[in-house]
């Protein structure tokens, strides 16, 4: 069987979150969603649009959190199916190039002006952002993103482990397959994150069997095994 | 080959089974295999075990062999104890993981299996792939696990209609297993379903967890479930290998579950199970009522577990290779896995900066639950202040001796 996804997401996301590609299973490429021309064009089978509802087509529609009939949401009641947002499979690419210091993402910005503020203290090189991107990514060799406690993991945890960094996050529940210090480190506070951080990037080499097993974590959440999982529940679905 | 295998215990676990087959093969063959007990206490210990001889390590220790296999995290304490010309760790699963947050000693202890300087023989890509990346400096070799092909192949018999067959594998206790999450997805189907949970002990599946509970079952009373159902559901976190879809596809039973650690080795989603991401309950529950409506979906997925199956190793075959491993690693060179002290130490700085973390939290929860002790002490002064001043009022003194006049005890 050889199918056709389409996935549509601003770039932003797609460097995130995209695919593009061939592989065992069809091909899979990312269109903006101004893009609705060049995807009629293509012909997919199934549209996957991550930051909003696809375009309207012959084609079997998915979404992320939009709220589609086939939507895919961590939380939202009614979901078709429950995942994170997958990580883009060439983010693997990063991963023999470990940048330094760290990237605070997401959150208020007061909580993460705070955060930076307590790691600038402790002559911690780093960077807040309000929205992770993939240039973040490869700039740092820890990674904290900021959410509630007893929450899915935020948006881009998938990213960071398989980029291969050092990932922080506050205790996730349900945490979709990650596990708190194997593949990734579980805050309570601002303060245990402050210092997980600073030891994470002092000793980037004691932490190489977390950023290690991180990878291999992110392999179940690879955009080319999430996308086609996706696709082929839609198939069955129509077909039964 | 003198080859000792280093166990925590003889128990019943899978793990401990592959231990035996493996055991048992290499003395088919002409090898000569030990049993070396490892556990702190040992009493009652058998002088062999399915036919293998059991020793404690005390007794190895006099001993020297080919190789000593380390088989538990635990066992690898006492593997440079054992004289041999080769020392390997054989891994089932990451042990580590077993571990949850309050007992991170023992995770960081079983994490630290993978620093060693020894030989790996390892029962998955996944677990390959995992010290390929870790130990690039070790030798690791891939011995998958063999399937009783004679007990567990049965082709698929013509099963009657009615609702869909579910079966649940896994010890509720454990929770990795994912058996609650199993239960909660069949029993949040549509469609008509019998459910039927498998356990090692009955003692730990709750009553009305499921329609059937079987516990305890031989091999063959393994293959008899599998074949009586039609599809095997495990939503479990992680695994080494994970037989039991195995054995499933070998009669013929497709599988619902979660692209857990190993399962890539055998999985194919649509092919010859559905695969469903963690923590997706709505998937899971989806998946059992498109196999329940969908009976040429359950045709399909069945070839495609018998294929599947068809290409796996049978345990002959499977603890060939493991012989073989054994045979490369004392037949080639000993490893230079220098790499191994390095990383003992890089362990010893996580295991340090965790516990010092850890530490933190431990003092600032104390800092806490002493705050919260002094906030309910002074809040209890304050009610104590109140009942004084309260009985010190007329008011309340005039009621109590009205009390007092009519017999009542109240306000004493």
């Amino acid at each position: 069987v050889s199918r056709r996804i389409a996935i549509v997401a601003a770039d932003g996301v797609a460097a995130l979150h995209g695919l593009e590609g061939r592989f065992a299973w069809g091909e899979a490429w990312t269109f903006s969603p101004s893009d609705g021309e060049a995807i009629a064009a293509w012909g997919p089978e199934t549209v996957i649009g991550l930051d909003g509802m696809p375009p309207e087509g012959p084609w079997r529609s998915i979404d992320f959190e939009a709220g589609g009939r086939r939507s895919v949401s961590t939380t939202a009641p009614g979901a078709w199916r429950r995942a994170l947002l997958p990580a883009a499979d060439d983010l693997m690419e990063l991963q023999p190039h470990v940048g330094t210091g760290v990237v605070v993402a997401g959150g208020p910005e007061v909580e993460r002006e705070s955060v930076a503020g307590k790691l600038r203290s402790l002559s911690v090189e780093v960077h807040a952002v309000p929205c992770l991107t993939r240039d973040d990514l490869a700039r740092a060799a820890v990674v904290a993103l900021l959410g509630g406690s007893g929450q899915p993991p935020p948006a881009g945890a998938t990213a960071v482990l398989a980029a291969g960094r050092v990932l922080l996050l506050p205790r996730a529940e349900p945490a979709f397959g990650l596990l708190a210090w194997s593949d990734h480190l579980p805050y309570e506070n601002e303060d245990d994150l402050v210092r997980t951080a600073d030891a994470a990037q002092t000793y980037p080499q004691a932490f190489e069997p977390l950023v290690a097993l991180g990878v291999l974590a992110a392999e179940a959440h690879l955009a080319s095994a999430v996308y086609q999982r996706l696709a082929v529940d839609a198939e069955l679905e129509d077909a039964a | 080959m003198r080859v000792a295998f280093l166990v925590a215990e003889l128990g019943r676990s899978g793990g401990m089974h592959v231990i035996r087959d493996h055991a048992r093969h290499m003395q088919d063959a002409g090898d000569e295999c030990q049993l070396v007990v490892c556990a702190p206490k040992l009493e009652g210990l058998p002088t062999a075990d399915s036919g293998i001889p059991v020793t404690t390590l005390a007794t190895a220790r006099d001993d020297r062999f080919d190789v000593a296999v380390a088989t538990w995290w635990t066992t690898a304490e006492a593997l440079f104890e054992v004289q041999a010309a080769r020392h390997v760790v054989f891994v089932q699963n990451l042990e580590h993981r077993f571990y949850r947050d309050r007992e991170r000693a023992d995770a960081l202890g079983a994490l630290g299996v993978l620093d060693l300087p020894v030989d790996y023989l390892v029962v998955s890509s996944h677990l390959r792939r995992v010290l390929e990346r870790l130990r690039p400096d070790a030798r690791t070799r891939l011995v998958p696990v063999g399937i009783d092909k004679q007990r567990f192949s049965s082709p698929p018999s013509a099963k009657p209609a009615g609702p869909l067959r579910v079966l649940i594998e896994g010890q509720p206790t454990l929770w990795f297993k994912g058996v609650a999450e199993s239960v909660a997805a069949a029993r949040a189907m549509r469609e008509p379903a019998t459910l039927t949970v498998v356990a090692h002990d009955p003692a730990d599946v709750p009553g009305g967890f499921a329609d059937r509970v079987e516990a305890g079952l031989s091999p063959d009373g393994m293959a008899a479930l599998y074949a009586e159902h039609d599809v095997l559901v495990k939503l479990a976190r992680f695994e080494g290998l994970g037989l039991p879809p195995l054995e499933a596809f070998h009669a013929g039973v497709p599988c619902v579950l979660t692209p857990f650690s190993g399962s890539e080795d055998y999985a194919r989603h649509g092919m010859n199970s559905l695969v469903v991401g963690f923590d997706d309950d709505v998937g899971a529950s989806a998946a059992l009522d498109l196999l329940a409506r969908d009976p040429a979906l359950r045709t399909r997925l069945s070839q495609g577990a018998l294929e599947t199956a068809a290409g796996w190793p049978d345990q002959a075959a499977a603890s060939a290779q493991f012989r073989s491993a054994l045979e490369g690693l004392v037949a080639e060179p000993a490893s230079d896995a220098q790499d191994g002290h390095r990383r003992l130490l890089r362990g010893r700085r996580l295991a340090i900066e965790l516990s010092r973390e850890e530490e933190r939290r431990d003092a600032t929860r104390l800092r806490l639950s002493a705050a919260a002790v002094e906030g309910q002490r002074a809040e209890a002064e304050r009610h104590l202040h109140t009942i004084s001043e309260l009985r010190a009022r007329k008011s309340y003194r005039a009621a109590r001796f009205v009390n007092r006049l009519i017999g009542r005890g109240w306000y004493e």
